[in-house]
């Protein structure tokens, strides 16, 4: 394992490692993608912003998880896979282990009927939430057609046809990559 | 007889990989393999479960977590977590060690564009899956409505938002 600690302003040791993304975890309410970079740019100094995007490109071009993808590849770059490692448990691990417990908190309520429609409230709001996400990344294709169309096909079969995940996106995912090759 | 344990780390390891976007394109599947099936969970408690991994700290990924652990206890939770965070772990490491060359020759912004119509429409797939597992009903209807508009205007009230819908639903329901 050759870490590749040119690529980063400060090299964290991997306890660093863990607990800055225990950090970037427990600021995430609502997700972590926004408070990933204010904690490893500003806060901790890590990366320069022009690193940081090129992690977060290396994190998004792999499919799964954005943020703990990123956190595996900068936990490798700064100490090998003793690093990745130490990153994963502070990113997924911890924050799952303390959501569980919070989850098993709420379950001994359940049965109380404001507690109940309380979680159903947060449910539909949650969707909402999700829709607008959804909107506001798909604004930038307002004036771009063809990934415009491919954004709703995808819409409609994942979404009211229900189709499996693994046909969509085999079978969209190449006539995207395409139209990106020959627009490039 | 397949375990739950081993399902719950199969269908997650073999859907990381079309996860395009994050835990958010998996909703639908999640809902497919382990919503309303024997042994598994109802469907307003997975949407219930949803919210609850967005409003905690921590990457959404911990849905994966938590349905893992109401399917079958801790090793459950753990055999989605690691099913689910493992396969596109290991691709990472290879990606990023091979990135300098990817970039050198454009493939990796052609993928990434090219992902980028996917990505938007599995998110919105995946808030269609989680309002229609609230049902038709005016009121969970008008919270995702209000939601939705809400977090478009003012991204940064997501909290609030989900705070109102959580008390609409208790004073309305």
């Amino acid at each position: 394992m050759t870490p590749r600690e040119g690529t980063l302003r400060i090299r964290p040791s991997s306890w660093e490692l863990f607990t800055g993304f225990l950090e970037v975890a427990s600021r995430s309410f609502g997700g972590a993608a926004a408070w990933t970079r204010f904690v490893l740019v500003e806060r901790r100094g890590w990366l320069t912003d022009e690193q940081f995007t090129e992690v977060w490109g290396v994190a998004q071009l792999v499919p799964g998880p954005n943020v703990i993808n990123l956190a595996v590849h900068l936990g490798d770059r700064a100490r090998g896979l003793r690093g990745a490692l130490s990153a994963f448990a502070g990113i997924i691990v911890v924050p799952t282990v303390f959501v569980v417990a919070l989850d098993a908190v709420l379950m001994q309520w359940i049965h109380i009927a404001a507690v109940h429609r309380a979680l159903l409230g947060l449910g539909s709001a949650a969707a909402g939430l999700v829709f607008a996400m959804g909107f506001k990344m798909g604004s930038r294709f307002r004036t771009a057609p063809v990934p415009l169309l491919l954004a709703v096909i995808t819409f409609v079969f994942a979404g009211p046809l229900r189709l499996p995940l693994p046909l969509v996106v085999l079978g969209l995912g190449p006539p995207g990559v395409l139209w990106a090759w020959r627009h490039r | 007889m397949t375990s739950p344990v081993m399902l719950l780390a199969t269908v997650f390891a073999e859907l990381s990989l079309f996860a395009v976007g994050g835990a958010n394109a998996v909703v639908p599947e999640m809902q497919r393999h382990f919503v309303d099936v024997p042994g598994g969970l109802d469907g307003p408690l997975f949407t219930s479960l949803v919210a609850i991994a967005q409003a905690a700290p921590g990457p959404n990924a911990m849905i994966v977590g938590l349905v893992g652990w109401h399917v079958a206890g801790a090793s459950g939770a753990t055999a989605a977590t690691l099913g689910f965070c493992g396969p596109p772990a290991i691709l990472t490491l290879l990606v990023g060690r091979g990135w300098s060359r990817l970039r050198e020759n454009g493939i990796g912004a052609v993928i990434m564009a090219g992902a980028a119509p996917l990505t938007v429409g599995l998110v919105l797939a995946s808030a269609w899956a989680l309002a229609r597992g609230q049902g038709a009903h005016a009121i969970p209807v008008a919270i995702t409505a209000i939601a939705a508009l809400g977090a478009m205007w003012k991204p940064s009230a997501a909290m609030w938002l989900l705070a109102l819908g959580a008390g609409v639903a208790v004073v309305a329901g």
